[in-house]
């Protein structure tokens, strides 16, 4: 809609509502990611051109991760799908029973860093662990196969949403028509079920290996000699100084990423633009011979996703894992990597992350139906581009935008707010997307109205959009605060020896082999991201009953 | 105050939404837009809200231009077919909140709102909240909310096209009434031809963006200018010049000179009498009136007598008609 005349007053309040975010978004998104292309570009002595390029092109060890980063990618991609689709068909189609307890494992792996899956396969089948110690087999996690195991459950959970959303879009009707044919159940899972759910998988598919190629928590803690991208970049930039390099490793991520993201949209358009208003959910059933072996599998997947987790948790309370099992609570008590004071550190970045988010995303989302369709659309653009950029790649941006003595930005670099920034630009997209979508509840007629009886943009702002937006702004709130509570990638660029976060600490702890100091601290952030996901239920609750 | 509106030109990229409108709306009147979606009705009264700039012409209000002035600053009631009342706020805070943004004393608003509120007769209901009100109930809050402000103006955009028909048909009356009472220059937007007749002074018909035919609801039922209208605005039989000049060749008198023109004839004007050259196709019994399709001449007609028809298919009729509008094609 393109408002007709506005007075002055609104004028100003709707520049400011648009520009303060756009501004936010330049500066602190679209300016490091500038400055990385222009790194990769500038050779050690300072001249530009591809000597980066060429130099990691001959560089036999970035070229062994590379390798090692596409086939760790695929064959997650693979094991998730298989897996997920199970799971997403077993939540959406059957009654299986225990189908709340498959739902809250999938949770678990949201609650915590990605190096908590790591973590705890460790304590389960690592040179220490618990098979070791039973059976006495030569077992070891570190290298692929541990990496394997911890990328598919961290990646799994996203997979079965993105699939569980594509089941959902289908229509009983076909399956009805289909039984009138004669089609049987196997037919009618290759004829209908799976066509429908196709764009589904692919992009599930997708969305799997670009988190997979772009994480670094598993990598760093169970990866051992097996080298991928994520932590090449790491060692060229932290250990070896090599920005140049590390810059262009940084590039070489953001290509799968940038593709799976425009493949992914694409398809999220063509998969709902197939599907009706008027679809009839196909009802979930019962079916022996198909619901055993899938329950086997679902439930065999959700139960080690949750035994992963509970062993840190357990291990956090253990004098000597695993060869004495006492229980204890010294491995809480920390003093070296600084202590708990990262934990404090965090939960202030995520509340600042997730406050200062909401606040220019709402404005955003605000603005964006007022501006002229050619900026908004740019606007829009600039907005979701961020889900394209891995956190390794971001957090590298910023040390090459901000770690500067003589540039004005350069005065935010080792403060909590830059960390803030970082975290909240890292999942602008998501924030933004869920934002517009809560938009579009606010009733065009009531901002109409308010205009009629005399009332600026400042009564639409607080009369009409904050009464229908409120649930949706304590749930962007919560998202941020979350990722920014567990996030690794991004932000292990940005801290100082003065300055960490907690998912560094439970990296710093574990290289340090201080394993079990490592899970205490993994349970301390699972339990503050818990209460907080508890004071989000109570915060809805209130929220929704002011609006009853 | 005098509603004048001059060449009002409007595009939304290339499409011609408002094709130079010229429109006055007196100082009590009621005036309806009337057309089918898509012809430009509800882009006007936009435009008049404030809600929507335009291209090209004039708004004036008495001496005020309203070209340059916004919605907020216009002074105008409007009603939205619907979700135009605040969830969150009671009936009687929903009609005090143009008083409240005018930042009147809390105790004028209450006279004020409670006035309104047995105006609506609904003082039973001012605590209440908009999921505890009928849809009829909520448009009156609606309507009520508006009027609260003392509009120069009052503007309805199909406030009735949500309701259940019975509700419609009583709100029609109901939204006559207060309109007669307060005197209030009004415009109605509404597709129902019905809606149109029975409530306006003035009816303004129209089609892609331009105004077909202006005048009060006997002059656009009895006397349409154009086919159009003829068509739209109740039931017609419509007749080329060709076939009436064969037909009955007396109503060619009338017929204007330029331009081509059609015969416009109102069903109830066609008299049907037992035996004649025309035969009845169907007969279809609608409670009121009778409706007779017959075939005469080569084409087919449709004629409702009241009550019963004596008639039945297949029967053979003679066929005579009144004096109808000749119509521009």
């Amino acid at each position: 809609m393109s408002t007709a005349r506005l007075a002055p007053a609104d004028r100003l309040l709707l520049v400011v509502s648009i520009g303060v975010p756009l501004i936010g978004l330049a500066l602190f998104f679209l300016y490091p990611l500038g400055t990385i292309a222009v790194r990769s570009l500038t050779a050690t002595d300072g001249s530009i051109g591809l000597a980066n390029y060429a130099a990691v092109l001959s560089n036999p060890g970035i070229g062994a991760a590379t390798w090692n980063s596409l086939v760790l990618s695929a064959a997650t991609t693979a094991i998730c799908l298989v897996l997920g689709f199970a799971i997403a068909y077993t939540l959406q189609r059957t009654r299986l029973r225990g189908r709340g307890l498959v739902t809250v494992a999938l949770a678990l792996p949201m609650l915590a860093p990605s190096l908590v899956q790591g973590l705890g396969i460790l304590f389960i089948l690592g040179r220490n662990g618990l098979v070791h110690k039973w059976t006495g087999l030569p077992v070891d996690a570190y290298g692929f196969t541990g990496l394997l195991i911890s990328d598919v459950f961290y990646a799994l959970p996203q997979a079965v949403l993105i699939l569980q959303a594509a089941l959902r879009h289908s229509d009983a009707r076909y399956y009805d028509a289909a039984q009138v044919m004669g089609a049987g159940r196997w037919r009618q899972f290759f004829d209908i079920t799976l066509p429908n759910a196709r764009f589904g998988l692919l992009s599930a598919g997708f969305v799997v290996f670009t988190v997979t190629i772009t994480d670094f928590g598993n990598a760093a803690v169970i990866g051992g000699n097996f080298r991928v991208l994520a932590t090449e970049i790491y060692a060229q930039v932290s250990g070896q100084m090599n920005f140049g390099m590390g810059a262009v490793v940084g590039i070489l991520l953001l290509l799968p990423t940038l593709v799976a993201v425009a493949i992914e949209r694409v398809a999220t358009q063509r998969q709902f633009g197939g599907g009706s208003e008027s679809a009839i959910p196909v009802p979930p059933d019962s079916v022996r011979a198909r619901d055993l072996p899938l329950g086997i599998l679902v439930h065999g997947a959700a139960l080690s996703i949750i035994l992963v987790v509970a062993t840190v948790v357990f291990a956090s309370f253990v004098r000597l894992w695993p060869y004495n099992l006492s229980l204890t609570l010294k491995n809480y008590d920390i003093t070296i990597a600084g202590g708990y004071r990262p934990l404090w550190t965090t939960l202030e970045v995520s509340l600042v992350a997730a406050g200062l988010g909401v606040a220019l995303l709402f404005l955003l989302a605000f603005g964006m139906k007022r501006l002229p369709p050619a900026l908004a659309k740019l606007a829009y653009l600039a907005a979701v581009l961020p889900v394209g950029v891995p956190g390794m790649v971001l957090g590298l941006s910023y040390v090459f935008a901000f770690n500067l003595g003589d540039n004005l930005l350069g005065i935010l670099y080792g403060g909590s707010l830059l960390i803030a920034l970082c975290n909240f630009y890292h999942y602008h997209s998501q924030g933004f997307l869920t934002m517009m979508t809560g938009m579009r509840t606010v009733p065009p007629a009531l901002e109409e109205a308010i205009s009629c009886l005399g009332g600026g943009l400042g009564a639409v702002l607080r009369d009409a959009v904050l009464p229908f937006i409120a649930t949706t702004a304590v749930s962007v709130f919560f998202f941020l605060f979350m990722r920014s509570m567990v996030t690794l990638s991004a932000v292990i660029f940005l801290i100082t020896p003065r300055l960490s976060v907690a998912a560094v600490s439970v990296m710093r702890l574990d290289e340090a082999g201080f394993v079990s100091q490592a899970a205490a601290f993994s349970t301390c952030i699972i339990i503050t991201v818990l209460a907080a996901m508890m004071a989000m239920r109570v915060a809805l609750n209130w929220a929704s009953r002011r609006r009853a | 105050m005098h509603l004048s509106i001059r060449r009002l030109y409007k595009t939304f990229d290339e499409f011609v939404a408002l094709d130079r409108i010229s429109l006055d709306v007196g100082e009590h009147e009621f005036v309806c837009l009337l057309g089918p979606s898509g012809c430009g009705k509800t882009t006007l009264l936009r435009i008049i809200a404030g809600l929507m700039p335009f291209d090209g012409g004039s708004l004036m209000l008495g001496e005020t231009d309203l070209a340059a002035m916004p919605a907020r600053a216009r002074g105008f009631g409007i009603v939205f077919q619907s979700y135009s009342l605040f969830p969150n706020m009671t009936v009687a805070e929903n009609i005090g909140y143009g008083l409240k943004i005018r930042q009147e004393a809390s105790d004028a608003i209450q006279t004020r709102v409670e006035a309104l509120l047995a105006m609506i007769k609904m003082p039973q209901l001012a605590d209440r909240y908009l999921h505890q009100l009928s849809g009829g109930q909520q448009q009156r809050v609606a309507i009520a909310r508006a009027l609260a402000v003392d509009p120069a103006l009052l503007l309805l955009d199909e406030p009735l096209s949500a309701l259940d028909a019975r509700v419609r048909v009583e709100m029609r009356t109901e939204i006559r009434d207060v309109q007669r009472r307060l005197g209030i220059p009004t415009i109605m937007v509404t597709h129902d031809q019905e809606e149109a007749l029975s409530l306006a002074d003035t009816i303004v018909c129209m089609n892609q963006g331009r105004i077909e035919q202006i005048g009060t609801p006997q002059d656009l039922y009895l006397r349409p200018r154009t086919r159009f209208v003829a068509d739209f605005v109740g039931q017609s039989n419509i007749l080329s010049a060709e076939w009436i000049a064969e037909a009955s060749p007396a109503h060619l008198e009338e017929r204007p000179t330029e331009g081509v023109h059609e015969l416009c004839v109102r069903p109830e004007e066609i008299r049907l009498s037992p035996g004649g050259d025309a035969q009845v196709i169907d007969v279809s019994f609608l409670g009121n009136v009778t409706r007779v399709r017959v075939a005469w001449r080569g084409r087919e007609l449709v004629a409702e007598t009241p009550g019963l028809a004596d008639f039945a298919a297949g029967a053979t009729v003679g066929v005579a008609f009144g004096r109808g509008a000749w119509v521009r094609a």
